[in-house]
């Protein structure tokens, strides 16, 4: 019985954690998004500079755990 | 007679000696817009980020070198302080006027340029010729007479919409290069305007032999190719794809 329940507890840590994760990408998706599309109307349409900078600002977002 | 003749002399080897040698220099360019974007139906967070990256664009500098048949055009950095280089803005203004070098190849007619997309460092060849349009429009750059060319690059995979180039070129300097790799014309190219972002002369200097090396490192790629692939990488991340849904 204090298997299942530990296992149980575990499992939701750990959903709560894989909903968090999935929580900031989607953030940073969105702003990334956001930036691709402002770079896109600044740069003439460029769409390699526009991904250059969305890309990085997505990347820089994840590893800073989210804005 | 003989005096005239030693004087005629004199006179013809002092001229050889003090002309300059106008086929081998450096340019410097300072980038600027030509005109302001139309901002009428445009979301704030994008005019803001567009007036934010422009105001960057006056601490970037490029160098071309040049000799008889090759050149090499390059960002140069030196006025950007350590503090500034984290700076997103001037990032962006970065890319908006290109972090490329360009070797330009007269002999093989071709354009070599070197850049980074995505973490990777790509050698993207293609081929210098251009179908420049001449006009009747001059004016005066730097004491030099300048005649205006056009092209248009047309959108497609890289681009959404045409660009218009232009180019205005001293025909008294007889130096087929300019910015960007763009060259081929009878005259070195003073002014370059790439869509609204405006390369202009800001020092040219003379000299002997400078440093032009062809750049080598990176995966060799065709521009049709690299295009198909940027469009790859676009779908890939979905960005565009939001854009549509919303």
């Amino acid at each position: 019985m204090a298997v299942v329940v530990f296992m149980s507890s575990s499992l939701n840590a750990n959903s709560n954690v894989t909903s968090q994760i999935d929580d900031i990408s989607d953030d940073c998706f969105e702003m990334a998004m956001g930036i691709y599309e402002a770079a896109l109307f600044t740069y003439g349409g460029d769409r390699k500079k526009a991904l250059s900078l969305g890309s990085w600002a997505y990347d820089d977002c994840i590893e800073n755990g989210g804005y | 007679m003989k005096i005239i003749n030693i004087y005629i002399l004199l006179f013809l080897t002092f001229n050889c000696f003090s002309q300059k040698n106008t086929s081998s220099g450096s340019v410097i360019y300072r980038v600027g817009v030509t005109n302001l974007k139309d901002t009428v139906n445009v979301k704030n967070s994008n005019i803001d980020f567009y007036k934010r990256t422009i105001s960057k664009l006056n601490e970037i500098r490029y160098r071309l070198d040049f000799n008889n048949n090759k050149s090499i055009f390059i960002l140069e950095d030196f006025l950007v302080n350590d503090k500034e280089k984290n700076n997103f803005f001037l990032k962006s203004a970065k890319l908006l006027a290109g972090e490329e070098i360009y070797y330009t190849d007269l002999v093989n007619n071709k354009v070599l340029i070197q850049q980074e997309f995505l973490g990777d460092l790509f050698l993207v060849e293609q081929s210098l010729d251009v179908d420049w349009k001449m006009t009747k429009e001059t004016k005066m750059i730097e004491n030099f007479r300048c005649i205006k060319a056009e092209t248009v690059v047309k959108k497609g995979k890289t681009y959404t919409e045409d660009i218009i180039v232009s180019a205005w070129f001293a025909p008294e300097l007889t130096i087929a290069f300019g910015p960007k790799g763009y060259g081929g014309l009878p005259g070195l190219i003073l002014e370059l305007s790439f869509g609204d972002v405006n390369y202009f002369v800001s020092k040219i200097e003379f000299e002997a032999n400078p440093k032009i090396e062809k750049p080598t490192e990176g995966i060799k790629i065709s521009s049709e190719k690299f295009e198909t692939y940027i469009l790859q990488k676009v779908d890939e991340y979905g960005f565009e794809k939001q854009r549509k849904q919303n």
